[in-house]
């Protein structure tokens, strides 16, 4: 005997369980080769109080065609666990490196006041994404390492080789690595030409003329940098291509946004701005 | 043990005068050694030392004096040859560890500063001794040519031209009339010979002499019989 489940829409066909079959565990059979639960065909019956899933819920087991509990987010990594978004982009004579301002644990926002964007000297920024524990841990490894390299070398640090201490400091920890996922952004002292990089959480290298993304909506920043960017902008276009990508892109990603900060490196300085973006 | 600290104690100890002998006879040691000089020029610098041979039955072309440490730098001594070889295989090791961390080639002043640090820690340590040589290097870097000695005791200097070596007075006094400020690697490499020459003992040729440049190009390398030949041949 089967028994069928009142929608809570009463307009909806009928969606229903039996004491003995769940909704959506079925396997195509000769007998019911659509993979549509056999509620479906059957058509009346009276309500059992069993399942306890709502509508949506069970409308969202059709779709995914399993069992799994439903939970409205899954962290997939822990580099997602506190949310974050960072990009850079290079512009003529002139480079910007901006993230959001989220601190979350999981789908819940703790703070609005965390930027992921770190000045090492005057003309060299670091965009560090990732777990938060490990963001600031690194910026205060980096920071150390950094004031020892001045000392030592009496020189400022072209940002080649920034990234390649970054680099290195990364895969010195291969097989417990901090979770974090860096970007370099710097204009190089001798001729002004912007310099741009990003990297994996074991320090992989990219190097890219035009932007470089991190952070839990990636692919979202991805999207809309390929759709924006333009070679040799101006910082003020660049400033512009850069906040809108950035907060267009976060507001289709739940783990980032509420603010953003953006900064501008040009010969003759930085320019940082913080955003007024939406707090949802 | 006891037994064993007390020997492992560093053997340069103070003199009642203040004085560290082992290092003042690692000095005469490096004094003593074959003649090395080196001439920094607008465009690059030089080093060159005599190569001449206990016997003529040794084969020349496997004796080196001059090394390459890292693409801009390049060493030549006046003392101990085997010391030499162990200062070497430091210093190439730390010149590739730094361009692993950085990507970048370690500057002529940083590799000079380690490895007069290491030179120094040998006059420290237990169970060792002074190294019984004296350096001479050769780079090119952002700062443009440079030309440093390194001494037993770990002291650093940078010249503009000096001499290392037997006869490292006369020498000098011969780079002190012949240098100017405005010579080019070219005239440098053909005062370096004139230099060699003033203390030289018998005909010079190109085995017995060994030579090294680095010019604008940042890369250091040792010329061969060949080259050198061509500049004995001028110089003449």
């Amino acid at each position: 005997m089967t028994f069928c489940t009142h929608s809570p829409l009463e307009h909806l066909p009928a969606c229903a369980s039996s004491e003995v079959v769940h909704l959506n565990t079925f396997v195509p059979s000769p007998s019911n080769p659509s993979n549509r639960p056999a509620s479906d065909v059957c058509s009346s019956g009276t309500t059992k109080k069993e399942n306890s899933y709502s509508f949506a819920e069970n409308l969202t087991r059709e779709i995914h065609g399993n069992n799994d509990p439903i939970i409205p987010w899954q962290l997939q990594s822990i580099l997602e666990y506190n949310g974050g978004a960072v990009v850079a982009m290079v512009g003529k004579n002139c480079v910007a490196i901006a993230s959001d301002l989220r601190y979350g644990v999981q789908a819940q926002t703790v703070a609005c006041n965390f930027p992921k964007v770190h000045k090492m000297s005057d003309r060299l920024f670091v965009g560090l994404s990732g777990l938060a524990t490990d963001i600031q841990t690194l910026e205060q490894l980096l920071r150390f390492r950094l004031n020892l390299y001045k000392l030592r070398e009496e020189r400022d640090i072209k940002p080649e080789t920034f990234s390649a201490l970054l680099s290195h400091i990364l895969y010195e920890k291969r097989f417990g690595p901090y979770f974090v996922e860096p970007l370099v952004a710097g204009l190089r002292a001798e001729d002004n030409t912007p310099f741009i990089s990003g990297m994996d959480l074991i320090g992989a290298p990219v190097f890219a003329k035009d932007f470089v993304v991190a952070g839990t909506c990636a692919a979202n920043l991805y999207g809309l940098c390929e759709s924006f960017f333009k070679p040799d902008l101006e910082p003020e276009q660049l400033f512009e291509v850069l906040s809108q990508s950035l907060l267009a892109s976060v507001d289709r990603d739940a783990l980032s946004g509420w603010g953003a900060v953006v900064h501008v490196i040009t010969p003759d300085g930085v320019t940082s701005r913080t955003l007024k973006a939406r707090q949802d | 043990m006891s037994g064993d600290s007390a020997y492992s104690f560093s053997l340069t100890t103070f003199s009642r005068t203040g004085k560290l002998l082992q290092i003042e006879y690692a000095l005469s040691a490096a004094q003593q050694g074959k003649t090395s000089l080196g001439i920094r020029a607008t465009n690059g610098v030089v080093i060159a030392t005599e190569k001449k041979l206990p016997s003529v039955l040794i084969d020349e072309a496997h004796v080196q004096k001059i090394e390459l440490i890292n693409p801009s730098t390049g060493f030549v001594f006046s003392g101990l040859g085997p010391d030499y070889r162990v200062l070497v295989r430091k210093s190439r090791k730390r010149a590739q560890s730094y361009f692993l961390q950085y990507r970048e080639h370690q500057p002529v002043g940083q590799l000079v500063r380690d490895t007069a640090g290491v030179m120094q820690e040998f006059t420290q340590s237990g169970g060792v001794r002074p190294f019984g040589l004296s350096l001479l290097v050769a780079g090119y870097d952002d700062n443009g040519p440079q030309l440093f000695q390194v001494d037993p005791s770990g002291a650093y200097f940078g010249w503009q031209a000096t001499a290392i070596g037997k006869n490292h007075v006369n020498a000098k006094n011969f780079l002190e009339k012949r240098y100017n400020e405005e010579m080019e690697l070219d005239d440098a490499v053909h005062t370096a010979l004139l230099t060699l020459r003033e203390g030289f003992e018998g005909e010079m040729n190109e085995s017995n002499i060994e030579i090294g440049i680095i010019g604008a190009d940042r890369k250091f390398r040792i010329l061969t019989p060949a080259e050198v030949k061509d500049y004995l041949d001028e110089a003449n």
